[in-house]
């Protein structure tokens, strides 16, 4: 509704219309032009939230695949490999635990194979 | 009339008897059963014992090694050993263990303790496979397997 039509709008209905409306200031165009301002701002910011997730959930893919391919194709040190295949004893255990890069579990790994009743008969 | 009575009580009394048969056999077998616990020494003598590994064997038949738990020295070999849980099922156990401590001990040293399930005594063939001192250097080692307790019977 535009200021022409606000004021060929008889004086009683006008009255009543802006007593319905008492919160919007200004003239029916303004209001319009607020109205409509509000929504594109409320919507630019909705779709803008929106975007950005897709972003981040994409690029949490991404890495989440990354990690996966790294994990798998990382191979295990060629001692601790070498060692598993040649029957080892607690004292090559020992040797392994006391290397500053050797983890937890392939020092588990190699002792298991140590003691394993299955991998001694397969010698 | 009779003769179907008389079937009937027979059949009765065979009933009772085989029950009771089968009542009585698990108790029977059980009586026998008696849970044993052996303590594992291995003596490295003047060196210090910084990593061990030992194989038992049971020689008695009937025992069945049913748990392994850690020694009761007051620094090392506390935690249970290594052993293969295959192991459990049969007749013979591969037991290792290593110390990171900075003055692991020497001399007889408790490194572990095994449970069996047997009908008797336990008899074990118990060796050393390997012994290192600190250095990783491979070290001579005796190993003994010694009962310590026997637990409360089946009742």
């Amino acid at each position: 509704m535009s200021q022409r039509d606000d004021d060929i709008l008889p004086e009683k209905l006008r009255h009543d219309l802006h007593d319905l409306v008492p919160s919007l200031p200004g003239g029916w165009d303004q209001r319009n032009v607020d109205l409509l301002g509000n929504a594109h701002r409320q919507v630019g910011r909705a779709s803008g939230w929106v975007r950005a997730a897709k972003r981040l959930s994409a690029a949490a893919a991404l890495l989440l695949a990354a990690g996966i391919i790294w994990q798998v194709s990382r191979p295990e040190p060629q001692p601790v490999r070498t060692l598993v295949e040649n029957r080892p004893t607690i004292v090559d255990v020992l040797r392994l635990a006391r290397q500053p890069g050797a983890s937890q579990a392939q020092i588990d790994r190699l002792a298991m194979a140590a003691v394993s009743l299955q991998t001694e008969a397969l010698q | 009339m009779i003769r179907r009575l008389i079937l009937v009580l027979a059949l009765l009394a065979c009933c009772n008897l085989f029950s009771a048969a089968w009542a009585q056999s698990p108790a029977t077998t059980q009586a026998a059963t008696r849970f044993q616990v052996v303590d594992v020494f291995v003596d490295s003598g003047d060196r210090a014992l910084a990593a061990w590994q030992v194989e038992l064997v049971v020689a008695s038949a009937g025992a069945k090694i049913v748990g392994v738990e850690g020694g009761e020295h007051k620094d090392v070999y506390r935690d249970p050993p290594y052993y293969d849980p295959a192991a459990l099922a049969g007749g013979r156990i591969i037991l290792a263990s290593y110390a990171t401590h900075e003055r692991p001990p020497a001399g007889k040293v408790h490194v572990a303790r095994v449970h069996f399930e047997s009908l008797g005594a336990v008899e074990l063939n118990a060796r050393v496979i390997a012994a290192a001192d600190p250095a990783s250097q491979s070290i001579p080692a005796t190993a003994s397997a010694v009962p310590a307790k026997q637990m409360k019977e089946k009742e």
